[in-house]
């Protein structure tokens, strides 16, 4: 049997108290600042529901990273498919007619769930057929895709409504999230029924990953790619499946943000999920299962982190991202620590 | 009793619950030729640690030269004259024999004057004459072999370990090995010989000690003992006959397309020949072949690690992997079937620990070794290719493993048996090759060379 | 090892769970939400600050101000004030409309009021201002003192907003010298056009070596990288919103001024009074809310006579002889 690995959890203690002592510095209570942090999401029903909107992105964001890090790979283009996604989202929104009700819906969403897909297999065109290294490929395209998404909107679907660098809001017959029973119960957060479907994801990447053939290649294949080739599973198929899996989970971000929230693709709309995604992959350490929990937790910081402007006197939003970082580092480095041990 | 050089004083060992060595207690005396035989996991390889410092024992004590003994790393073991010659070995690819030698010069700071004497000293005494500024990827195996003996001896060692030497060498260079040992001992040298060859310990060994299981099964003169009974003290059980199977002239033949080779579907070919000639090619080439010809295959690779196993997995879900398309259905596997022959496989092939849940990595490399070809074997292949089979292997397993790739002939399969071990190869194979510098040259019928033939054509010279 | 981090963790934790009391005053909670820029910007932001950091002396109000770094909390910050039962909340910037419009609704016994947006309700308060006046001013004052004929527009992000600065700018400049040429530029589309002075500095380099010898910026904290420029090449710089004439003296022609201090100032000033109206007011250069900098940094830059012009200007545009282009009118 697999022994549990604690190391993560010892690492972000390790590093909420250090977090602490920086407080401290500031001359900052670090009680008080734990406290916000910690119990914003509490303050209201609404502030619970705009937490459980970013645990829904973080979940989707975080299962795109750790399929693709079951193969070996390291992914980190999921921001540019996501604000591509997102983009798709909103320009079938705006442009489908509003006859096609429902079918529309579907539409969108099977579309954008095909670009986020297809954005995603791009990196693994270049890695298989142009021995591109996925990292930098997957950073090109970050910039690429956010490019064109930017250009599409604020050239053809400029919102005339704003001044804000926005589309236009999708028909209205397409904004469904407006009769959706959990956001109402939320006091109209942003949160919606993906809040749902992040749940259902985790459990059925976990179903994936234990219990279909194609998970078991991904795990093997990344684990020892030489001896998977060996046996008959080929690198092409890995790479296409891994990333294919994670730009259909990039998209559902895209979804959650259109479709779920805002109902119209606000430009700068994502605060880097797609990177944060990877830190609540890694604090999960790649368990599906875990994502959850994780990306419950990353979201309950994030909603804090706006509260300390006004709760303290001298920390800001940035301060957070300190404190974030802080707390990255020493996850990581109590999980590579625990490594080198386990290995020696 | 002042001519024992070292005593083992009831030293025992134990990782955790894992009993490594348990009371062993025995003698070396001065300038003897030493063997210390046994299987794998016997604990052979531990007590040459304890004896080096590399671990401390769990208890008991160790003498040396009379005097109390308890070395707390590798440097007080040199300090004590005590050199080890690994059957690995360690020397880097890029860098000349003189670097080699300069490193370890420099760690026990031996002056470059007193090292370019000692050098000279020890070539002419063994009449070497080794060309130490060529680079290592530019040494043939004995050279290698060489270097390394060469690095221990200039630090003036007077206890020499040596773990299986001849492991890597042809039979005119292990009888070239032999004297040298002889020629040591003359010198006044005290040598521990770690092999399980036989007929070379019968040849030189003076003593001969036996572990078995962690435990001193015997530990006496080399004259009191034939080959056989050393063999089966070792196993603790005496050693089973192989049986052949009667050739099948109804055979079908796989055209190889291998330069000519043709395999017949009842016969093992052997490929014989020093490490470096060309082995990796010609498993690829042939692996090649047999997958155009879209057969069934059983993989027993060469770098078990590289291409068989998944360490962080346990059992069932690397044999899982292996055959996943008979347990899939629909998409998703069947674990609890997988689960059933895993648990066969680990009883017939004795895979200790007998736990599927436990990871690969866990396991010790004969065990996993045993794991792989059971599960390589189990899908009834075609063609089977064994490299390198019983590498890190104990002789029950071995046995096994032998048995098991004559039986496939029985059942028309073809067998290709890729091994260093000329021994191994020469006694299963029906039809022989040797490579060279990858060339094959062959094929031979069994018994139709005698060794010293084979020990030419394996360095390269053509009869 | 561990052990010592563990214990060390523990004692942190423990130290650090005193809390500590918030006195709690009955003066006016005034919250403050700031653009994207900060209060340093040394332009707009730093504006709204200096107002409601007078009225904090002068009126005794407790003041709280953020920075809305990311446009998606903008909401809940504002929430946030409301749920804390703040007598106001000031948002600087179009960006907050949205915000606002959507708070001031939820919470309707909080006052709230904006700058350059409009938010049509019962507690909400908009302060727009006639920027185009102020442009066309400093427009008509870069053509005077331009030897070139070319002169120079960086805009921060690219909206109506700024462009409404854009055009009322040109005219200004066409007003004086209708062969000047205007050079035109804008950062960014995002509010990240707000503060990056490293593109601002690329700009008007670029622009300099075009032969513009007189730029405008409508740029918040971008401006700097103007300025730095303009200092290096030795052309002259305007200034926006706040009066930036002291940032680099000899090298700021003139600062077209954003009096969102003054309004600032007052709306919290009328909340004190009870006299709080909902409501648009719009700032010009009739009332002084929008007006051109002329102080000792900058007094030595211009002659009487030219001062004189420059007022003449100012007036004819508060008597409506000239009728300045408006950018939202013309879309």
């Amino acid at each position: 049997m697999k022994r549990i690995d604690y190391s993560s959890l010892i690492g972000f203690i390790i590093g909420v108290a250090l977090s602490s002592v920086l407080v401290l510095l500031f001359k900052e209570n670090p009680g008080n600042v734990l406290k916000v942090l910690s119990g914003s999401f509490l303050q209201s029903k609404f502030d619970m529901g705009l937490t459980m909107f970013y645990t829904t992105c973080f979940a989707f964001a975080g299962l795109a990273f750790s399929i693709p890090f079951k193969a070996g790979l390291f992914h980190i283009g999921a921001e540019g498919q996501i604000v591509l996604s997102a983009m798709v989202a909103a320009v079938m929104g705006i442009i489908l007619p509003e006859s096609l009700g429902t079918f529309g819906i579907i539409a969108i969403c099977l579309t954008t769930m095909v670009v986020g897909i297809l954005s995603a297999q791009t990196i693994a065109f270049f890695k298989v057929y142009k021995q591109g290294h996925e990292v930098v490929v997957a950073i090109m395209l970050n910039f690429i895709f956010a490019a064109i998404a930017t250009y599409v909107v604020l050239q053809n679907y400029q919102n005339t409504e704003s001044q804000n660098p926005e589309s236009s809001l999708i028909k209205p017959v397409f904004q469904v999230a407006k009769s959706d029973s959990i956001k109402a119960y939320f006091e109209n957060s942003a949160v919606s029924g993906f809040l749902l479907v992040a749940v259902i994801s985790c459990l059925a990447v976990w179903f994936f990953e234990t219990k279909t053939k194609w998970g078991l290649e991904i795990k093997a294949f990344g684990e020892n790619p030489t001896a998977a080739e060996r046996m008959g599973i080929s690198a092409k198929k890995i790479n296409f499946l891994a990333l294919g899996i994670a730009g259909f989970f990039s998209s559902l971000v895209g979804l959650t943000e259109v479709l779920g929230s805002t109902y119209q693709y606000k430009v700068g709309f994502s605060p880097a999920y797609g990177f944060l995604g990877i830190v609540v992959a890694l604090l999960a350490q790649g368990h599906p299962i875990g994502i959850l929990f994780s990306s419950f937790i990353m979201a309950v910081l994030h909603k804090g982190a706006s509260d300390l402007d006004l709760e303290t006197q001298f920390l800001t939003r940035d301060f957070s991202k300190v404190l974030q970082a802080i707390i990255i580092f020493c996850v990581a480095g109590a999980v590579y620590i625990n490594h080198r041990r386990k290995k020696s | 009793m002042s001519s024992n050089l070292i005593e083992f004083n009831n030293i025992s060992k134990s990782y955790g619950s894992c009993v490594s060595l348990d009371q062993v207690h025995f003698s070396i005396l001065k300038n003897q030729i030493h063997a210390v035989i046994g299987e794998n996991g016997a604990g052979k390889s531990t007590l040459m640690k304890v004896l080096t410092g590399i671990v401390p024992p769990s208890s008991g004590a160790m003498v040396l030269r009379g005097k109390s003994y308890e070395p707390e790393s590798a440097q007080d073991s040199f300090r004590e004259k005590i050199g080890f010659v690994h059957q690995h070995f360690q020397l880097a690819d890029e860098l000349t024999g003189w670097n080699h030698l300069e490193l370890v010069a420099r760690t026990q700071n031996i002056e470059k004057k007193r090292l370019l004497e000692l050098v000279s000293e020890k070539q002419a005494k063994f009449k070497w004459s080794l060309p130490l500024d060529k680079k290592i990827k530019a040494y043939s195996i004995g050279e290698q072999q060489r270097l390394e003996i060469l690095r221990v001896l200039i630090l003036d060692p007077e206890i020499i370990i040596f773990d299986e030497p001849t492991a890597v060498l042809s039979p005119d260079e292990i009888e070239d090995f032999l004297d040298f040992m002889l020629d040591l001992k003359k010198q006044g040298h005290t040598l521990i010989l770690i092999s399980h060859k036989l007929n070379e310990i019968k040849k030189v060994a003076d003593h001969v000690t036996i572990l078995c299981r962690g435990q001193l099964i015997a530990s006496d003169s080399g004259s009191n003992f034939t080959i056989e009974q050393m063999a089966e003290k070792m196993i603790g059980r005496k050693q089973q006959a192989l049986v052949q199977a009667g050739v099948n002239d109804t055979g079908i033949t796989h055209d190889l397309n291998l330069l000519g080779l043709k395999l017949n579907n009842n016969e093992i070919l052997g490929v014989a020949g020093v490490d470096g000639n060309g082995q990796e090619d010609f498993i690829l080439k042939l692996r090649q072949n047999i997958d155009l010809l879209k057969l069934k295959f059983g993989d027993i690779s060469e770098d078990r690690f590289r291409y068989s196993i998944y360490p962080k997995q346990d059992l069932i879900e690397n044999f899982l992997i292996r055959h996943r398309n008979t347990f899939t259905r629909l998409g998703l596997v069947n674990k609890k079937k997988v689960r059933r022959e895993v648990e066969k496989i680990i009883t017939d092939w004795d895979v200790r620990p007998a736990d599927s849940q436990m990871v690969m990595g866990s396991f010790s490399g004969g065990n996993q070794q045993k794991f792989v070809i059971g599960r390589e074997l189990w899908h009834n292949p075609d063609v089977i290719l064994a490299a390198h089979p019983s590498r890190g292997v104990d002789i029950g397993a071995q046995e096994k493993i032998h048995q098991a790739l004559l039986d496939q002939k029985k059942n028309h399969r073809a067998v290709v048996l890729l091994s260093s071990d000329l021994d191994e190869v020469l006694k299963l194979s029906d039809r022989f090759v040797i490579l060279f510098k990858g060339a094959i040259k062959g094929p031979y019928l069994k018994g139709s060379l005698d060794n010293s033939q084979i020990s030419q054509i394996m360095n390269g010279v053509n009869l | 090892m561990s052990k010592f981090l563990l214990v060390f963790c523990l004692l942190m934790f423990q130290t650090a769970f005193a809390e500590f009391a918030l006195a709690n005053t009955p003066a006016l909670k005034i919250g403050l939400v700031l653009d994207k820029g900060g209060k340093d910007d040394k332009s707009f932001n730093s504006a709204a600050y200096a107002g409601a950091k007078q009225a904090e002396k002068e009126l005794g109000i407790e003041l709280k101000y953020v920075e809305a770094t990311d446009n998606n909390s903008l909401e809940t910050l504002h929430r946030n004030f409301a749920q804390k039962k703040y007598d106001l909340v000031i948002g600087i910037g179009f960006a907050q409309t949205d915000a606002i419009k959507k708070v001031s609704a939820l919470f309707p016994e909080t006052k709230f009021a904006i700058v350059d947006g409009e938010v049509t309700a019962k507690n909400v308060r908009s302060l727009l201002f006639e920027e185009h006046e102020g442009s066309y001013l400093v427009g008509a004052a870069a053509a005077m003192k331009s030897k070139t004929g070319v002169v120079g527009f960086i805009g921060g992000m690219d909206i109506p907003l700024i462009r409404r600065f854009q055009k009322g700018f040109e005219a200004g400049v066409k007003s004086v010298n209708p062969k000047a040429t205007v050079l035109v530029s804008y950062i960014g589309v995002t509010g990240e056009a707000w503060n990056n002075p490293a593109k601002a500095k690329e700009i008007a380099l670029s622009q300099i070596s075009q032969k513009a010898d007189v730029i405008f910026h409508a740029a918040g904290a971008s401006g700097s990288g103007l300025f730095d420029a303009a200092s290096d090449k030795k052309i002259f710089a305007i200034g926006v919103d706040s009066n930036q004439n002291w940032v680099k003296p000899g090298v700021v022609l003139t600062s077209m001024l954003k009096k969102v201090d003054v309004a600032v100032f007052e709306t919290i000033k009328s909340v004190k009074a009870g006299s709080f109206q909902s409501g648009v007011n719009r700032f010009g250069l009739k009332d002084g809310g929008i007006d051109w900098a002329l102080d000792e940094n900058n007094k030595k830059l211009w002659s009487a006579a030219e001062i004189e012009k420059l007022n003449q200007v100012k007036k004819s545009i508060i008597t409506g002889k000239v009728t300045v282009p408006d950018y939202y009118k013309t879309k």
